[in-house]
């Protein structure tokens, strides 16, 4: 069942984590080079001959790839487990502090009802967990129409819009 | 008090919609049991020992009386006909059926009320000075700022998923009637040299089993950064806080681990990135926020003659007079505290009868308002002094006028292992038998001001550690016993208590206690404080007396 959701359609999953065994193999998608073994991988990043990508852990530092974010094509941040909500602040910064316009991508631990958190902190879109219906994740964006502080999705606060009344 | 506008509404109805989905689902098997307790959790519903219990959110303590009718009704409908309220100025229904949650939160919406994290791994209720906006010392109304946290926190995108619970405080006055320093994050409001409202963020201060009083991580910031600031907090803590062990991931291990002083540079560093954003707080709307909270219209009232008011009134009013109401800012005006500390109850119920009866009082009395105190009592905050026998006596026949607010009987108290999952003992009954042995007013009102804290286990959730006496009940192979400490203390000078030594039997305790006592009334100075004695002469005199036959 394809579990890639973004822009509100459901896609068929177009990533691969790299590892040393499949590192040789041909994929037609993003090749994701995690981000623990850039350094091992940093020649297939120069040369890139298909679109490549970044994978960030919860624990990664976000600010140690600042120079090198616009080189890839797509970030994905892990989600261990759904209650580590690290990924949330780390997405925030690749958006708000290094303004990284690529896809941003959730995966791990991927539940439909951290879906409408996970948006306003700049995802773009979700590798959901296997046992999650799509439909009801694309419902789930829409949970809220408003929000009170600013965020990555949107960042003038609720008090900035309000009418006088 | 705060009055939703359309889009406060319309985020509280949403929020019970979204809630109403998810217990469906859950109820359906869509959501498995681990995936659906933080959401439960977000939404105030524990599963407790007996049933599920709902903690329903009062922000920074403030009610209207459509509010507390709406709870009485609430309690009768679809509980035990009861409430308790809590250290953390929340109100609990302690038998609610799951699958009737989405209507008492669809119930509690209609009067603006709901139960938005109430607990969970994210920003909690934060909580005030009770006499917020009326008392004498105050510098600065906290009850605006308290708000604009409030709305700033609620749903906050970002920190749902937080390592552990998070809980804010905000004082604005000379005393600290708020515990900011054993909090989370403390906010001191402040004015500075110019007459300019200033705050003082304090941060990793708690209590549970590692308790640690806050540092001070900056000395002053403006209104308009206060939210940034705290986004830039949050957000070290978010990142940096450990998830590896659930006793280690409060943000007080993070400080201490980082040393306060690493800690303020990288919150400093990444508030530098964020403060001229979006989120900057415009004059405007602290103007819009603070017009709810401008005092009413009171009358033009003259100070009454306390002495010459307790010689016409009836027994047992003056010890009331003295102990329970409060001065106010306004001369004709004063603060009464029912405290719900009557001897039988347990600490912090009301049932629905009273409930009703408070919200008569309090528009007859009160200007249709009142406050919930982080010691589980209620405060009508706008009382005429002329009308103050006559409040006695209502209040004295519905059982809500013990004269003991601040006195050992009126004790902070968890509901302990009766209803609480956590617990290794049972709390309700020793505050009861402590009630009984020190039932003599008169005695309470020569021991004076003291601080009784009792809680059933580690998570401290009645504040042991800061009692003037601190109660702890622990589990030995399945029996309950009691650990007492002395010298704690919730003011700006917050300290720790220290553990007497070994624990007690649960019937050993009231004796315990009047031997502390004793202790106290042969050494103290002159209008000396219990608390003041403890820290001039030490632990060891309480220590001596208390185990003197075992030795």
């Amino acid at each position: 069942m394809p579990r890639l959701l973004k822009n509100n359609e459901v896609l068929e999953n177009d990533y691969r984590i790299l590892d040393s065994e499949s590192a040789d193999q041909a994929f037609a998608g993003t090749l994701l080079i995690p981000a623990k073994e850039l350094s091992r991988y940093k020649k297939l990043l120069e040369q890139k001959q298909q679109p490549t990508g970044l994978f960030l852990d919860s624990d990664d530092e976000v600010e140690s790839y600042a120079d090198i974010l616009s080189s890839f094509d797509l970030i994905t941040i892990n989600f261990p487990k759904f209650i580590d909500g690290r990924g949330y602040s780390l997405c925030r910064t690749l958006r708000d502090r290094y303004h990284y316009k690529g896809d941003i991508r959730a995966v791990g631990d991927v539940l439909i009802d951290q879906i409408f958190m996970l948006q306003r902190c700049g995802f773009s879109s979700y590798y959901l967990r296997e046992d999650q219906k799509a439909e009801d994740a694309i419902k789930a964006l829409d949970t809220f129409t408003l929000r009170y502080q600013g965020s990555s999705d949107d960042p003038e606060p609720l008090y900035r819009k309000r009418k006088a009344s | 008090m705060y009055k939703y506008d359309e889009y406060d509404q319309r985020i509280v109805d949403e929020r019970v919609s979204q809630f109403r989905d998810q217990t469906r689902r859950y109820l359906a098997g869509e959501i498995a049991e681990d995936e659906f307790l933080p959401l439960r959790l977000q939404n105030g519903l524990y599963i407790q020992r007996f049933a599920p219990m709902l903690r329903i959110a009062i922000p920074y303590g403030m009610l209207n009386t459509r509010q507390v009718r709406r709870l009485s009704e609430i309690s009768r409908k679809y509980d035990k006909g009861y409430v308790h309220f809590t250290t953390r100025q929340n109100v609990q229904l302690n038998w609610p059926l799951l699958e009737q949650v989405p209507d008492i939160l669809a119930d509690l919406a209609e009067v603006e009320m709901h139960a938005v994290q109430t607990s969970g791994a994210c920003i909690r209720n934060t909580t005030t000075d009770q006499f917020a906006g009326i008392a004498r010392d105050e510098i600065v109304d906290p009850r605006p700022w308290c708000e604009i946290i409030r709305q700033w926190s609620t749903f906050h995108p970002e920190f749902a998923f937080l390592p552990r619970k998070f809980k804010i405080a905000v004082c604005g006055s000379e005393e600290d009637r708020a515990a900011t320093m054993v909090h989370d994050i403390g906010v001191h409001a402040f004015r500075n040299e110019n007459g300019n409202v200033r705050f003082k963020i304090l941060a990793g201060g708690g209590l549970g089993r590692t308790p640690m009083v806050a540092s001070v991580i900056r000395e002053s910031i403006e209104p308009e950064h206060l939210l940034t600031y705290l986004d830039a907090i949050l957000r070290v803590y978010n990142r940096y806080g450990r998830r590896d062990n659930k006793y280690k991931a409060r943000i007080k291990i993070l400080v201490k681990a980082m040393t306060p002083e690493v800690f303020t540079e990288k919150v400093e560093s990444e508030w530098e990135q964020i403060k001229d954003s979006a989120s900057l707080l415009p004059e405007a709307e602290i103007q819009r926020v603070s017009q709810h909270f401008i005092d009413p219209e009171y009358k033009g009232l003259v100070d009454q003659d306390f002495n010459d008011l307790a010689l016409k009134a009836p027994a047992g009013f003056h010890s009331w007079l003295k102990q329970n109401v409060f001065p106010h800012k306004k001369s004709g005006y004063c603060a009464v505290t029912l405290t719900l500390k009557a001897t039988g109850d347990a600490p912090g119920d009301v049932s629905a009868e009273q409930l009703d009866v408070i919200a008569d009082l309090a528009d007859q009395y009160s200007l249709g308002e009142l406050r919930v105190s982080h010691e589980q009592n209620l405060i009508f905050a706008d009382v005429e002094q002329t009308a103050l026998i006559e409040l006695w006596e209502k209040l004295s026949a519905v059982g809500l006028a013990t004269a003991n607010r601040g006195l050992l009987t009126d004790m902070i108290c968890c509901p302990g292992g009766d209803f609480c999952a956590l617990a290794n003992a049972r709390s309700i009954p020793l505050a009861e038998e402590i009630q009984r042995k020190f039932e003599d007013i008169d005695y309470l009102h020569d021991v004076g001001e003291l601080d009784l804290n009792i809680s059933g286990c580690m998570n401290a959730c009645a504040h042991h550690h800061v009692g003037h006496i601190g109660i702890l009940g622990v589990d030995r192979k399945g029996i309950e016993y009691y650990q007492v400490q002395v010298g704690g203390s919730a003011s700006k000078e917050a300290a720790l208590g220290k553990i007497i030594g070994p624990s007690f039997k649960r019937e050993e305790i009231p004796d315990v206690l009047e031997k502390i006592l004793n202790v106290y009334i042969e050494q103290r100075h002159e209008d000396e404080l219990f608390i003041d004695t403890c820290q001039r002469i030490g632990i060891t005199p309480f220590k001596e007396r208390v185990y003197a036959q075992a030795a």
